[in-house]
C-alpha cells in the first residue's frame, strides 16, 4: 500500500508554501495546524523549512515540537541539518527521521552520514533528491532548488546510493505547489533501485493514485482546505 | 572620505537591513562620475522606506485608495476596445499584475509598452512572451539600435561604473514617447521608487514627479556620462540618435497633458504576491537557479546584464541584491532581521559569474578591464583590502 | 500516576515518546535512579543496536538489571534484548530468546521496512527498520507478527512484565495509544 505523507514547508512558526519551491506564503499557523486537521488522513508527516539550509541557519526545532505536541506520527524534518548534534536535538524534540539534501554537497558528507547512520541507524535517514525537468531531463539541485547539485542525474543518484541511506524522496521542482501531476516518468530511471523506499513529491492533483513508488508526499492539495475556510 | 557624497558612518536600520549607503533615485540626465548622490535617510536608526512602509500597513486606507483609481480610470476608460491607458513592463511579476489588475479589476484597456532587455534570457523571454499572448494586451518591444546602446553601457559603465544607466534611461522615457504616439495620456508604473528612498514627501505623490521624465536643458544633459556634443564627436552618436531615451521637453509634456501615475499609490504592493498571481495568470516561471548575487528566483530576470546593474552598486554603495530583497522581504514579513541579515552576508555583492561573459562580449570589454574599472571606483570608506581580496570595512551584524 | 522512565539513548525520539506520554498523563522521566521500583522502564527506538549497547554499557545498565523492571522495549530497544544481533555482530541482552537479523543484503529485494503494516492483532502500526526477528514457525504466546514480503517477521511481544516493539508505538496514531494504554493498565495492576 502506498504510504501517505503530509509535506508541510514552514517557515519559523508558520507553514508556508510557495510555488516551484520559490516564495514563502504564509498559511497557517504551526499551533493551529491540528485544529484544521483533526482527522488527517495522512500517516506521515514531512516538515521540511527551505529557508534554514539556504539561509545558513539552525534547524527548526520549535516547529518539529509544535507538530510533534500535535500528532502521534512519524515526523521527517528536513532543513538545516548538518551535524549530528542537530539530530539529536531534533530528535529530543519529536523527530524520528532526518531529511537531507544540501548537506550532501559539503566535502564530509560521508564522514557526516557514516556518524548519523552509526547514532540513528540508516533506517531514519532520508535523502531528498530535488530535480527540475529541463525538457525531459531532470537535474538534480540543492539548497532549495537554488544551485544544481550535479547536472548529470545518473551520477548524482549513484553518488546518493553510495551512502547507503534509508529512504528516497524525489521531489520535481516544476510541478511543487503547481498541482500539475506528478512527475511519474522519473521512475523509468529509478527501476533499478529496488532496496530502499522511494517516495516521489511535487504536484499531486489527487488522494487517489496509482504510483510506481513507495509513498507519496502531498502538500498543496492538503493546505487548500485550509485555503477554502 | 566618503565619495559621491555618502555619508561618512556606515549604518543598518535596525528593523530592515539596508544600509545608509543606498542611493535614492537619481535624475539620471544630471549623473556624473563623482556627483554627489542623495542618499536614505535615516532616523533613529530606521530607514526611511521602513518609516513608508509603517505607514503604508498602518495609516492608509487602501479602500480609499482603491476608490481613487476607480475614479481616475474612470475618467480615461473608453470602453470600446480603444487604448485608454499605458503600462511600460517588461514581462516581468509587477508588470504582469499591473497590466491584468487594471484590465480584469478596473475595465481599462491598456497598451503595455517595453524597452528591450539588452540581453535576454531563456526564462525572460519565454516570460516576456507569456504575457503577451496569455495576459491579454498589445504589446510595443522597441529594441533600441544595438551597437549604439551597446556602445552606452559601455561608456556608462567606464564613465559611471553604472552599466544600466542608459537602459534607465530608455525605460523611464520611451513610454512618454509612445504615449504621444498614440496620444494617451494615462501612463501606470509599478511602484514608486521613492517608496525605499527619495526626497521628502515623493512617497506620498501619486504621479511622477515632472523632473524624471521633463528636461528642456538639452545642453548640460549627458548619458553615459557624457553630453551631447562630446557623444557625437568622440562617437558617431546624435541627439536624434538618443530620442526614444529623452525625457521630453516641457513642451511636449505640455502639449499632451500626460497623467504619469504610481499603481503602486492606489494597491498595495507585495511583490511575492505578484510572483504568485503571475503564476496564476500566465504561468510565470522563476529562474532556474538562484540569481546571483542574492537567494531569490522571482525578481527581476529576464536581462543577462542585470547581475552587473547590482554588482556595480555594491563594488560604489556596499548595497548589493540581497540587501535591497532582504530588506523589502523583512518589511513584507517574509523574513525575520536575523535571517535577512545572513542572506545579506551569505550573497550580498556576489560576483555575476553566470552571464560575466555575455556582459563583457556585449559591451567589449574583457573580464580583467571590467574588474580593474571597477576597481577604480571602491571608496575609501567602505572598502579595505585584505590578502589581496576587498572587503567591506563594515559589514553587516 | 502512572510513571515511566527511559534510558537516555542520544539521538532516540526522546521528544515524541515524551509527547505521546504527555497525552495520556503519564509521567515520563529520565531513569536516574536505578534503585527505584515504583516505574516501568522504557528503552526507547530510533537507533543503531551497536549504539544502544555502547550506551547501556557506558552506564552500567545490565540484563539483570532490565530482567527485574517492568518493561517497554520500542524499535531497537526491543532487538538489543534479543540474544545475537547481527547489526552489533553482538550478544544482545538475552533476555528474549530470538536472534535479530538483517532484513534483507540482496539489493534487488526491500532490505527497509518503513510504514504502517497490519499486525496479527488487526492493528496497524508503524514501522522503521532495516533488521527484525523472522518468525520461526513455532507458535508462541503473546507473540504477535506482521509481514515483511513473503515472509513473517515479530511485530510486538507481551510478556508478563514487558511489551516489546518492533514498531514504534508512539508514533502510530491512535493504535499505538490503545496499545499502551492498555499494557500500562495490565502492568499497573500485576506491578
Amino acid at each position: 500500500m502506498v504510504r501517505k505523507i503530509f509535506k508541510i514547508d514552514i517557515k519559523n512558526d508558520h507553514v508556508v508554501k510557495g510555488r516551484q519551491l520559490e516564495g514563502v506564503r504564509k498559511i497557517l499557523k504551526l499551533q493551529n495546524l491540528r485544529d484544521h486537521f483533526p482527522n488527517l488522513d495522512a500517516t506521515e508527516i514531512l516538515l521540511v523549512d527551505y529557508t534554514k539550509s539556504n539561509f545558513g541557519l539552525e534547524p527548526n526545532y520549535e516547529a518539529v515540537e509544535l507538530v510533534a505536541s500535535q500528532f502521534n506520527l512519524p515526523i521527517t524534518y528536513g532543513g538545516g541539518i548538518f551535524s549530528i548534534e542537530q539530530i539529536r536535538r531534533l530528535a529530543s524534540v519529536g523527530a524520528s527521521r532526518f531529511y537531507l539534501n544540501s548537506m550532501l554537497y559539503r566535502h564530509n558528507a560521508r564522514e557526516l552520514l557514516d556518524q548519523f547512520c552509526a547514532e540513528v541507524g540508516r533506517q531514519s535517514i532520508v535523502v531528498g533528491i530535488e530535480y527540475r525537468l529541463v525538457g525531459s531531463t531532470p537535474v538534480p539541485y540543492f539548497n532549495a532548488g537554488r544551485d544544481i547539485f550535479n547536472k548529470d542525474f545518473n551520477r548524482h543518484l549513484n553518488f546518493v546510493l553510495d551512502f547507503d541511506v534509508g529512504e528516497l524522496i524525489f521531489t520535481c521542482i516544476n510541478n511543487d505547489g503547481m498541482k500539475t501531476g506528478l512527475d511519474h516518468s522519473i521512475i523509468n530511471r529509478l527501476s533499478h533501485i529496488k532496496n530502499i523506499p522511494k517516495i516521489i513529491a511535487g504536484g499531486a492533483t489527487d488522494f487517489d493514485y496509482d504510483v510506481q513508488f513507495d509513498g507519496c508526499a502531498i502538500s498543496t492539495l492538503y493546505l487548500e482546505s485550509i485555503n477554502n475556510d | 572620505m566618503a565619495r559621491y557624497g555618502l555619508p561618512d558612518n556606515v549604518e543598518y536600520c535596525s528593523i530592515c537591513v539596508m544600509s545608509n549607503q543606498k542611493v535614492t533615485p537619481s535624475v539620471v540626465q544630471k549623473d556624473k562620475k563623482e556627483s554627489t548622490k542623495n542618499t536614505l535617510i535615516f532616523k533613529n536608526g530606521v530607514c526611511d522606506a521602513c518609516r513608508v512602509h509603517l505607514n503604508k500597513s498602518h495609516e492608509i486606507d487602501w479602500l480609499e485608495r482603491k476608490k481613487k483609481l476607480e475614479v481616475l480610470c474612470s475618467k480615461y476608460r473608453k470602453g470600446n476596445g480603444e487604448y485608454d491607458c499605458i503600462v511600460p513592463g517588461s514581462g516581468g511579476k509587477d508588470s504582469v499584475y499591473q497590466s491584468i489588475m487594471l484590465k480584469e479589476e478596473f475595465g481599462m484597456t491598456p497598451l503595455t509598452v517595453t524597452w528591450a532587455p539588452h540581453i535576454y534570457t531563456d526564462y525572460g523571454w519565454r516570460n516576456f512572451n507569456r504575457w503577451i499572448n496569455k495576459g491579454g494586451c498589445d504589446n510595443f518591444l522597441f529594441t533600441p539600435n544595438g551597437e549604439k546602446h551597446a556602445l552606452l553601457t559601455r561608456l556608462a559603465y567606464q564613465n559611471l561604473l553604472h552599466p544600466f544607466q542608459p537602459f534607465i534611461f530608455g525605460q523611464r522615457n520611451y513610454v512618454m514617447h509612445m504615449a504621444k504616439k498614440m496620444d494617451l495620456k494615462l501612463i501606470f508604473f509599478g511602484e514608486n521608487p521613492a517608496e525605499y528612498g527619495g526626497f521628502e514627501g515623493e512617497d506620498e505623490m501619486s504621479s511622477m514627479a515632472p523632473m524624471y521624465y521633463i528636461d528642456d536643458d538639452r545642453e548640460n544633459m549627458k548619458i553615459a556620462g557624457l553630453s551631447f556634443a562630446e557623444l557625437y564627436d568622440q562617437h558617431g552618436i546624435s541627439e536624434n540618435d538618443l530620442k526614444y531615451y529623452l525625457p521630453l521637453t516641457s513642451q511636449e509634456a505640455s502639449d499632451l497633458n500626460l497623467d504619469p501615475r504610481w499603481l503602486g499609490y492606489y494597491l498595495k504592493f507585495h511583490p511575492q504576491e505578484n510572483y504568485y498571481f503571475a503564476q496564476d495568470k500566465i504561468g510565470f516561471e522563476p529562474n532556474d537557479q538562484r540569481t546571483e548575487g542574492t537567494y531569490s528566483r522571482y525578481n527581476s530576470l529576464d536581462d543577462k546584464t542585470d547581475g552587473f546593474h547590482y554588482w556595480t552598486g555594491h563594488i560604489k554603495f556596499g548595497v548589493g541584491r540581497a540587501m535591497h530583497e532582504a530588506s523589502q522581504e523583512v518589511r513584507n514579513g517574509e523574513l525575520t532581521r536575523e535571517e535577512g541579515v545572513e542572506l545579506v552576508k551569505k550573497y550580498d555583492g556576489e560576483f555575476p559569474q553566470r552571464y560575466a561573459q555575455d556582459f563583457a562580449d556585449y559591451i567589449g570589454l574583457t573580464l580583467d578591464e571590467i574588474l580593474s574599472i571597477a576597481d577604480s571606483f571602491r571608496s575609501e570608506h567602505l572598502w579595505k583590502k585584505i590578502d589581496g581580496k576587498w572587503q567591506l570595512k563594515h559589514g553587516i551584524k | 500516576m502512572i510513571k515511566i522512565r527511559y534510558v537516555p539513548i542520544p539521538g532516540s525520539n526522546i521528544g515524541a515518546l515524551a509527547k505521546f506520554f504527555d497525552r495520556m498523563s503519564v509521567q515520563f522521566e529520565e531513569l536516574l535512579d536505578y534503585g527505584i521500583k515504583d516505574s516501568f522502564i522504557l528503552i526507547p527506538g530510533v537507533g543503531n543496536c551497536r549504539h544502544h549497547l555502547d550506551v547501556l554499557a557506558e552506564r552500567g545498565f545490565t540484563a539483570a538489571f532490565f530482567e527485574s523492571n517492568k518493561l517497554i522495549t520500542i524499535c531497537a530497544g526491543f532487538q538489543i534484548m534479543c540474544q545475537f544481533v547481527e547489526e552489533s555482530q553482538s550478544d544482545g541482552l538475552g533476555l528474549l530468546d530470538y536472534d535479530v537479523l538483517k532484513l534483507s543484503s540482496d539489493t534487488q529485494s526491500m532490505s527497509i521496512n518503513t510504514g504502517f503494516k497490519e499486525a496479527s492483532d488487526g492493528n496497524r502500526y508503524f514501522f522503521n527498520h532495516s533488521f527484525g526477528v523472522f518468525v520461526d514457525g513455532v507458535e508462541r504466546q503473546g507473540v504477535f507478527t506482521s509481514t515483511f514480503g513473503p515472509q513473517k517477521i515479530i511485530s510486538h511481544v507481551v510478556t508478563e512484565n514487558g511489551l516489546h516493539c518492533q514498531f514504534h508505538p508512539e508514533l502510530s496514531g491512535e493504535c499505538g495509544v490503545t496499545l499502551i494504554k492498555n499494557f500500562l493498565n495490565i502492568g499497573s495492576n500485576n506491578g
